[in-house]
This record gives C-alpha cells, sequence and structure tokens, in this order.
C-alpha cells in the first residue's frame, strides 16, 4: 500500500537524515513529490510512503512525531463542495495526479481524494471555489 | 421529391395540438449519422439548445422605490459593491464585474445572484440633495420581493464560439480563460459544442430581436444584437465561423430568475463573472435549418490562442469533438484540454427547454426584426489629438 503525507519539518529537525532513516530503519520506500524549504524556517515535504505492512508504518509516523517532525495523510487535505460544483471541468485540466476527472459521457466530475496530491492548482481553477486545502494555498 | 417546409405556424399548431417531436440539439446531432436533413425535417419539429457560462458582460437594472423623503442616488453600493447611479433617481445598474473595494473576490455578480436568491442586502446611497430630492443619505436592506424591478440586461452574451486559450510562456497565467498552465500544458475552451446555441443557427436565421430565449430559468427577449457582434469572421465549410463571431444582448425579468442558471463566479488573479444559462428552441423550417441543427461536435471548429502573446495570435484549428475528448495532439505532444462552461449543465438546459417548448411555457415567435447582416468589430486607436471634422 502507499499513501501520501505532508511532513511539516522545524528548524531543529531540518538537518535530520529523516528519509534515509525512514528507508533504513523502518523499511518504507519514500517517493518526494514536492520540497518546499524555506531558508532557516520551516519546511514541507509532500512524500509517498509505501510499505508491506501497516505497523511498520505507523511506527515510523510515530517516530516522526517524536523528533517533531509532524505528518498529515495529503487525502484529508482536499476538500470539495459538491452542492456548489456546477460540473464545469475547469479543474479537470489542471489535475495531473488524477484525483479530479471529467466523466465525458455524463459530464460529471468525479473527485479521489486518495490520488490527490494537494497542488493546489485545482483551487485555483475552479471559478466557483469548491475546492479548499485545509493548510490554505499552496505556491 | 418535393422538399418539406414548415412555418413557425404550423409548428405552433403542431405542438397546440400536442404532435410535435421536440429533441435537444445533441440528440439532434446523434442522428446525424443515420439521417439526412430531408427526412429530418420531416420528423422533427424544434431543436432545443444550451449553455451555462461565464459571461462578463451582465449585469442587472434595478429599481429601489422611492423611500420618503425622496433621494435622487448619486453614489450607490449594494453590501460595499459599487453599482452604477448615473440614471434617475432611484435607478441602477448592478455590472456583474464590478467588485468590492476591499474584496476583489466578491462583486457584482454575487449581488445579483443573492438578489435572485432572495437574500436581504444593504443598500446604501449618498445624494447632494435638490429641492425636488432633499434627502442625501440612505442606508437600507433591500430584498427581491421589496425592489420594483430586476430586469437582467446583458450587453454581450451567447458568443457564437469562442478561441480556445493555451499559453507559450514559461510561468502561469491566471485567465478568463481560466487557469493556463506553461509551456502549452493544457488547453481552455469555452463553448457547450453542438449543444451551443448560436452554433445550431449560425445565420440566425431564426433569432432576432424580439426572440424568446431561455435566459437564467425565464423566459426573456432577445433585445438587440450583442456588442462586438462580427458577421464577418472566417468560417468552415458548413458556414460556422471559426472563433468569436456573432454575440446577443438579452433581457429578462431576473425575479422569475433561479441560480440554478444565474451563478456568481470569480477567475483567480481576473475577477468577479457571472455564469448565464441562455438557451434557444430553433423550429426546423426547412431542410438548410434541419442540416443547421443536425451539427455535430466534429462538424465545429474553434481557432486556438495564444494567451501569453499580446494579441493572443492564433496558433492552430481545432474541432469541437478533439477538445471535448480531453487530451488532443497539439505541437507534436498530447495536451489536456479542458471547458469551462459545463456541458453537464448545458444539456440539462436544452433538456428543460424541451419540456417547456412542449408544455407551452417556452413560445415559439419568429424574430420582430432581424440582426444584422453585416458588422465588423474595430479596435480602440490611441488618438493623441482630437481629429477635426471635415
Amino acid at each position: 500500500m502507499t499513501s501520501k503525507y505532508v511532513l511539516g519539518y522545524s528548524a531543529e529537525t531540518v538537518s535530520e537524515p529523516i528519509l534515509w532513516r525512514l528507508v533504513k530503519d523502518f523499511d518504507i520506500r519514500v517517493n518526494i513529490l514536492r520540497a518546499e524549504i524555506s531558508p532557516g524556517q520551516e519546511g514541507n515535504l509532500l512524500v509517498e510512503f509505501g510499505v508491506e505492512e501497516e505497523e511498520k508504518l505507523s511506527r515510523a509516523l510515530s517516530w516522526l512525531e517524536s523528533i517533531g517532525v509532524s505528518w498529515v495523510s495529503v487525502s484529508k487535505r482536499l476538500f470539495w463542495d459538491e452542492d456548489r460544483c456546477i460540473d464545469c471541468g475547469s479543474c479537470s485540466g489542471v489535475c495531473f495526479s488524477g484525483a479530479i476527472v471529467l466523466d465525458r459521457t455524463d459530464w460529471k466530475l468525479q473527485v479521489n481524494r486518495d490520488l490527490c496530491v494537494a497542488c493546489g492548482n485545482c483551487v485555483k481553477a475552479c471559478p466557483m471555489g469548491c475546492f479548499t486545502l485545509d493548510f490554505g494555498e499552496v505556491s | 421529391m418535393s422538399r418539406t417546409t414548415k412555418s413557425w405556424d404550423e409548428i405552433n399548431q403542431k405542438l397546440k395540438e400536442g404532435k410535435a417531436v421536440v429533441i435537444t440539439a445533441e440528440e439532434a446531432a446523434q442522428m446525424a449519422s443515420e439521417e439526412k436533413p430531408a427526412n429530418f425535417v420531416q420528423k422533427v419539429d424544434v431543436v432545443t439548445t444550451g449553455t451555462f457560462g461565464a459571461m462578463c458582460s451582465s449585469g442587472m437594472f434595478i429599481n429601489f422605490g422611492h423611500p420618503e423623503p425622496p433621494i435622487r442616488m448619486e453614489h450607490i453600493t449594494i453590501e460595499g459593491v459599487p453599482v452604477f447611479g448615473g440614471i434617475a433617481a432611484v435607478d441602477a445598474y448592478i455590472g456583474a464585474t464590478e467588485v468590492h473595494p476591499e474584496d476583489p473576490r466578491f462583486g457584482g455578480a454575487h449581488i445579483i445572484q443573492k438578489l435572485i436568491e432572495g437574500e436581504e442586502l444593504l443598500l446604501k446611497a449618498h445624494a447632494k440633495g435638490t429641492d425636488c430630492y432633499p434627502r442625501k443619505d440612505i442606508e437600507t436592506y433591500i430584498h427581491r420581493d421589496r425592489v420594483n424591478e430586476m430586469i437582467l440586461t446583458n450587453p454581450r452574451n451567447a458568443y457564437q464560439n469562442y478561441p480556445a486559450a493555451t499559453n507559450s510562456s514559461h510561468r502561469t497565467l491566471y485567465t478568463y480563460m481560466g487557469t493556463l498552465l506553461p509551456s502549452f500544458l493544457n488547453i481552455n475552451y469555452s463553448t457547450s459544442g453542438c449543444l451551443s446555441p448560436l452554433l445550431n443557427d449560425p445565420e440566425l436565421r431564426t433569432i432576432g430581436i424580439g426572440s424568446p430565449v431561455f435566459l437564467g430559468g425565464a423566459v426573456g427577449s432577445v433585445a438587440w444584437n450583442g456588442t462586438q457582434f462580427n458577421t464577418e469572421k472566417p468560417t468552415n465549410e458548413r458556414g460556422i465561423p471559426l472563433s468569436n463571431a456573432r454575440t446577443l444582448m438579452l433581457v429578462g425579468n431576473a425575479k422569475e430568475m433561479s441560480s440554478q442558471w444565474i451563478r456568481a463566479a470569480y477567475y483567480e488573479k481576473y475577477g468577479v463573472t457571472l455564469y448565464v444559462g441562455v438557451g434557444f428552441a430553433i423550429p426546423v423550417l426547412d431542410e438548410d435549418l434541419a442540416y443547421r441543427v443536425m451539427v455535430r461536435n466534429e462538424d465545429i471548429q474553434t481557432t486556438i490562442c495564444d494567451y501569453a502573446v499580446d494579441g493572443h495570435p492564433p496558433l492552430g484549428n481545432i474541432s469541437y469533438a478533439e477538445l471535448m475528448s480531453g487530451t488532443v495532439e497539439f505541437r507534436g505532444k498530447k495536451v489536456r484540454t479542458a471547458p469551462l462552461s459545463s456541458y453537464r449543465r448545458a444539456r440539462e438546459l436544452a433538456e428543460t427547454l424541451k419540456s417547456m417548448v412542449l408544455s407551452g411555457a417556452f413560445p415559439l415567435i419568429p424574430p420582430a426584426r432581424p440582426l444584422p447582416q453585416r458588422s465588423t468589430v474595430q479596435g480602440l486607436a490611441i488618438i493623441r489629438n482630437r481629429r477635426t471634422s471635415r
């Protein structure tokens, strides 16, 4: 199984070889999807963790927490106000993760939050303001 | 074999007798593979069209009623959004794209939608005070049921075709054509293809001044040609313009409209606009009109324009069948395409209009006068010195 997380690094932990430890000690396949680290400040890392056993994942997440790295599951960060949506599909052209697809038979928008990588493109593309990412705007 | 022609009266008579066949423009397009126009005109009487998309050039006249003592309103805001008050005492025009000075995401379109939905909105107006209109200030809440008229008056709606947009530059552009990603990563288009009203009657044989129109859920009228009305755009072999051509000025009673078909929208870093539901019922009077309404997405092309370059130069033509597929081959690579108008809602609108035609709620009336047969659009020249007339 794979799942996506946004890791929040604090200024103190940013020097630790976190990803190396995750691979070596926790047997996790790490795929970095996006990295944003502001100089001397906090950083955000969008990662995909692949594991064979769920138990390894929960151990890794606990360890991250213990060293001061916050994590939030990305699939829980995208909100789609379906009642407000008019199914225009403007968002579908800028979603490269496959999370947002416009069905070309019934022309209804399909949103799969599990595929979302929190790029924020849909938030800006939607003329009706249907999408929100709960950590705000991602540049 | 004699050619079939039908008059408006004959079609209306069939409607009255419950014998008329009314279908949507999408259903008409599907029949194109099996039927010839000569058969189609015998089988089908009316074809309904529809679109639900952003139409910036929209707005609403409102008459607030006179307070006691009366005021000749000059500087007017509704919920902080400036509205145009340079018309008589208590008339105003709410422009859809006008924005709140402190909130660029909130504007006239939202005011229009909220009034239609029956919300109470704060009206503030200031005046200099005159002998006949002594009041200088007013602050009150207005509501749909307490104002005299709410007349949606849109100077340019239902564009006959519109170019698709892409971006050659290395930065993301935020435009009225939506988000355009760098290096031709996507193409956006705005027309509802074979359902689009003016693509089903490209020479406006059945649409003119006075024509009934489905406007925002009500039955409105074509008031005039729309602004930037252009009959001279290049056309394809079916006579369909390859880019934005004719437009319509539409009016209707906003008190009868619904926010299902009138919706405020905001385009990132561009501004506020109004989504308007527009549809026409086209009578199939003869073989020529049958041929027109049977138009399929593959029969309609539009121009792809580069929004990264001044003047949005054309980069080529593309059919709506390709655009609507979701990916197109463009400059040697696969490019994603996305619509800005809702095809699902366009379909729903055409279906709604079909029921309205069948029940008699939407009248079929020939235009009182035709729209211009020839009209071009000019740019705005920068002239430094006033030209003297000769």
